[in-house]
């Protein structure tokens, strides 16, 4: 594999998959005469062809550098980067119940544990001194909308 | 509850009541905790606006003895907002701002949401919606245009916006309809930005016609840009005289383009009653009618009662209009 | 020519107020800081300003919106330059060049030439506006649909072929640009499309949150496998914030031409700032002795766009102050709040209030020259910024970047899609695949959509009219001349392969 043949790929399976949605978008009476499909045909047929141009031209060219994305070479790195998504998705599924200050509390202690991990002492007090501090200046001080949670009842203001 | 600040609150706030006494009966209820105005879209739009004026009016008069927030959840054409609303049954310290859209989206199959899910509180103010062309357009009034789009609809463009299926949309396909012409010959050009576009496009000349409302086009009437053939009001407005009713050009069409707001639903009677009697003193407060004044929107209040009963009769008659226009089959 | 004079001398009798020089400086710092944070634009900081303005008269509360408004274009790209984080769109440019000056120890030479940049753009928007706005507002309407889509797909193909590496996979970034933006609910026919039934994005997806999770997140992606190594900074040569005479020499010119083409885009409702910046990179890295320097640091290609964007930020004004209508989401914010206050601006504006009117324009003069002394000195600091360490910068970047991304639209499941996103931005880059022209079509994608189906609906289906309307043939020549350009380019390189 090569980077290019892997990016020539990548274009191939998405611009037909984006080809196969565009099949399923309905089409009603009203509107125009272009209609939701034109564009992304359109769209679908840059991916597919250059996806496939891309291909051909790597498997031509004369030297092919190979590329690995290094999920056993780098795997901290990788899960490191699994667990920032996986902790960002849990943040926003417990943002509204928890509200601001304690689910950016958490968050911060879990993202901060994995980069600079060891230090708790200092990661509590980064997290506490940030979720505290945004959400006064920007609920409270900017009146900016920040979710209040299971505080709303507690908090006087 | 935190003691010493019910206690603080209390003290500062013993004045105001004591200045409007509210009989202190067991069933009586008055909000516990911070009051949340739902504004169902980002800041800057009509909904935002009418929350942060309810906000300005309730607190500056001093109506509740709560600090009151405005939490913007734009998306879903309101259904965002109102849906985040309707997970707070019983809650009487939310609110939101509503309008059409809440029984438009029902009747065109976008949303489940009806007014039945929520609390509806009061309507309180209109705008009223236009049809204009360019001041040097040949057209004078509505028949005049509309015979026009008859005879080619091809030559006549008409910007929309934001997404066909509104309040402008609907107003012009009634009005198409009303005149004779077909509303499924009608070419309509969307304008996802709204005025920001069409005015341009309408004064550039790249479209004939814009369905709008009025605020937007007002200070292009005035430097006599645009003119208006028609306007949805029963009656002719302070601000623009000259321009002429749908109805007296012979169209039955009263057409307001309202705000209101409606609370969470599942609220106790008491509940519902404290905000009836508050809003009912808001809308008569000189804070209210002076910002009223200042956004060009025109009062159109309803209290609890009649809102709900109007609502009702808007969900019926809308899935009628669209029927007749063609968007709803 | 005289009563245009005599009525600046009239706004500046307004502008140089204390009471508004006051509210300069509080709504310039506030912008600036607010600019600088991702995903916080100006929109949201004349949106906290509004309580503000309520005590106060139309003219100042004006006055203090656009100072937060050209505050935040000042600051949108202090972030870029220093952390790869650009804080709005139109500081995506900012980060080609400008991180990359930053990574070789010239913070802070690149901090003080983004902020000369903004007030040079500034000052060229203001005269512009000033001496041209009935002119150009003209030339504006001429801009139809046809117009507009041939413009975009001049800044598209324009980005694609001058971004580094190969133009196939330009192309191919573009196409998933436009893809994302399909996603969604199409306004004109109500279709829903590419929703895969999930209804948080029937709104399509906000591409701020696309863009804070390809610069912001996955840029601390790439730094976690190097926690321990801190960015190149020469304490003595990031100390000076300063354009040296060479410096100066280089940006002139692309500041010049930055100014008048940010102006008239900004004149366009839509995305000026992005538009604006992507084709001022463009233009100067084609007219450049040194094209090969872009993306390594050339400073014309930092100092063009930041010129272009804040002269972008002058031209958005001239609809809301000739037409009443607002170019740009700031611009409709602001009006919201005027409106409270009981004006409404617009052609009827300059006879009614001429003070108001007059008044903005002079302090934006007065505002520029004062947001140059708050960001030269500001930049000392930031620069000092550089040396914590990557392990306590990095979280404070996430933390930024959700909190950010939650201010967008106030919706947790953006919080998905931003990480989703991040993890996505990262590999395309592992590939090569260029970032930029995937970020443009995201943005201008709808627009060009859009535009594209109103100019036929328009010609009654005859695609003709991109080709009969002058203006519009224009923008088409402009684009396949940079096609065609990449593409000898391109043959050239397989050549010597």
């Amino acid at each position: 594999m090569t980077k290019n043949l892997t990016a020539g790929i990548l274009a191939l399976i998405l611009g037909i998959a984006y080809l196969v949605g565009t099949f399923m978008v309905p089409v009603y009476e009203a509107g125009d005469q272009v209609g939701p499909r034109a564009f992304p045909f359109l769209v679908s047929a840059i991916a597919i062809v250059s996806g496939a141009a891309l291909i051909a031209k790597d498997l031509r060219a004369a030297e092919r550098p190979a590329f690995s994305w290094g999920f056993s070479a780098n795997r901290g790195v990788w899960l490191r980067i699994l667990a920032v998504m996986a902790l960002g998705i849990v943040y926003g599924l417990v943002l509204d119940w928890l509200g601001y200050p304690i689910a950016t509390f958490f968050f911060m202690i879990g993202i901060s544990e994995l980069i600079n991990d060891g230090r708790h002492l200092q990661n509590l007090a980064m997290a506490a001194i940030f979720s505290v501090v945004t959400f006064v200046v920007f609920s409270l001080i900017l009146n900016l909308s920040l979710p209040r949670g299971i505080l709303g009842d507690i908090l006087p203001f | 509850m935190n003691g010493k600040w019910t206690a603080l609150s209390g003290a500062v706030f013993a004045a105001v009541l004591a200045a409007a006494p509210i009989a202190a009966h067991a069933e009586d209820w008055k909000p516990q905790r911070p009051i949340e105005i739902i504004a169902p879209a980002g800041p800057g739009g009509g909904w935002d606006l009418l929350s942060r004026t309810m906000q300005k009016a309730l607190t500056e008069e001093k109506l509740v003895d709560r600090p009151i927030i405005v939490t913007n959840k734009p998306g879903g054409g309101g259904a965002t907002g109102w849906n985040y609303l309707k997970g707070k049954e019983g809650q009487g310290e939310f609110l939101a701002a509503t309008s059409p859209l809440l029984v438009q989206n029902n009747v065109l199959g976008k949303s489940d949401l009806t007014y039945k899910d929520f609390t509806p509180l009061a309507a309180l103010m209109a705008e009223w919606e236009v049809v204009a062309v360019r001041a040097d357009a040949p057209w004078k009034d509505g028949k005049a245009f509309f015979e026009a789009l008859k005879k080619d609809p091809s030559s006549m463009h008409i910007g929309v916006g934001p997404a066909l299926g509104n309040d402008d949309h609907i107003q012009f396909l009634t009005l198409a309809k009303a005149y004779g012409a077909d509303p499924k010959s009608v070419k309509f050009v969307v304008y996802p930005a709204t005025a920001a576009e069409q005015i341009p496009a309408l004064l550039g000349g790249h479209i004939q016609a814009i369905t709008i409302s009025l605020g937007e086009t007002l200070e292009q009437v005035k430097a006599g840009k645009l003119r208006l053939l028609g306007i949805s009001s029963p009656e002719r407005t302070a601000e623009l005289p000259n321009v002429p009713t749908w109805k007296e050009q012979g169209v039955d069409f009263i057409f307001p383009h309202w705000r209101g707001v409606i609370a969470a639903p599942g609220l106790t009677p008491a509940q519902r009653k404290f905000w009836d009697d508050t809003i009912a003193k808001m809308v008569k407060s000189p804070t209210w009618k002076k910002a009223l004044d200042n956004l060009g929107w025109e009062s159109f209040y309803q209290n609890a009662d009649e809102h709900t009963a109007f609502l009702a009769k808007q969900q019926v008659e809308m899935a009628t209009t669209l029927k007749e226009v063609g968007l709803v089959k | 020519m005289e009563s245009i004079l005599h009525n600046l001398g009239l706004g500046f009798e307004v502008a140089l107020q204390p009471i508004n020089i006051m509210w300069i400086v509080i709504g310039g710092l506030l912008g600036t800081i607010i600019g600088m944070l991702p995903g916080l634009g100006p929109a949201t900081g004349v949106a906290v300003l509004i309580p503000l303005t309520y005590g106060m008269n139309p003219a100042t509360a004006l006055i203090t919106m656009a100072a937060v408004y050209y505050g935040a274009m000042f600051g949108g790209s202090r972030a870029s330059i220093m952390i790869n984080t650009p804080g709005d769109a139109s500081a995506i440019v900012s980060c080609f060049d400008g991180y990359p000056m930053a990574k070789s120890g010239r913070a802070g030479s690149a901090l003080a030439t983004s902020a000369i940049a903004s007030f040079i753009g500034g000052i060229v928007g203001m005269a512009f506006l000033v001496f041209f706005t009935a002119p150009v507002a003209d030339l504006a309407l001429k801009f139809g649909p046809a117009e507009k889509f041939s413009l975009m797909l001049f800044a598209l193909t324009a980005t694609i072929t001058l971004s580094e590496g190969s133009v196939l996979k330009g192309f191919i970034a573009m196409a998933f640009g436009f893809m994302l933006a399909t996603i969604g609910i199409d306004g004109q026919s109500g279709a829903i499309r590419f929703t895969m039934g999930i209804e948080s994005l029937q709104d399509g997806i906000d591409f701020l949150v696309i863009m804070i999770g390809f610069y912001a997140i996955a840029e601390v992606f790439k730094n976690l496998s190097s926690l321990d190594v801190r960015y190149d900074v020469d304490s003595k040569s990031i100390g000076r914030v300063w354009m040296s005479g060479e410096d100066f020499k280089r940006s002139l010119m692309p500041m010049l031409r930055g100014g008048p083409l940010g102006f008239f885009v900004g004149v366009l409702p839509g995305a000026g700032g992005t538009i604006a910046t992507f084709l001022s990179y463009a233009i100067e890295k084609s007219v450049s002795k040194r094209p090969k320097e872009f993306g390594k640091g050339a400073i014309e290609g930092l100092a063009g766009p930041e010129s272009a964007n804040n002269a972008c930020s002058c031209g958005a004004l001239v609809p809301l102050l000739t037409l009443g209508i607002p170019g740009s989401g700031t611009s409709a914010v602001m009006l919201g709040a005027l409106m409270m206050l009981g004006v409404r601006p617009g052609p009827v504006l300059f006879e009614m209030h001429p003070e108001i009117a007059w008044g903005v324009i002079a302090s934006m003069l007065a505002g520029n020259i004062i947001l140059l002394f708050i960001n030269l000195p500001l930049a000392v600091p930031l620069v000092q910024l550089l040396k914590t360490p990557q392990r306590i910068m990095l979280p404070l970047i996430v933390g930024m970047a959700y909190m950010g991304t939650y201010f967008l639209n106030y919706s947790s499941f953006d919080f998905v899609l931003v990480s989703i996103s991040a993890l996505a931005g990262y590999m395309l880059s592992k590939l090569e695949i260029p970032i930029p022209p995937l970020v443009l079509a995201l943005i201008l994608g709808g627009m060009t959509e859009q535009s594209f189906r109103n100019a036929l609906t328009i010609a009654n289906g005859s695609p003709a009219i991109f080709v009969t309307q002058p203006i519009s043939l224009g923008f088409l020549v402009l684009a396949a001349i940079s096609l065609v350009y990449a593409l000898k380019r391109h043959r050239k390189l397989m050549q010597m392969i």
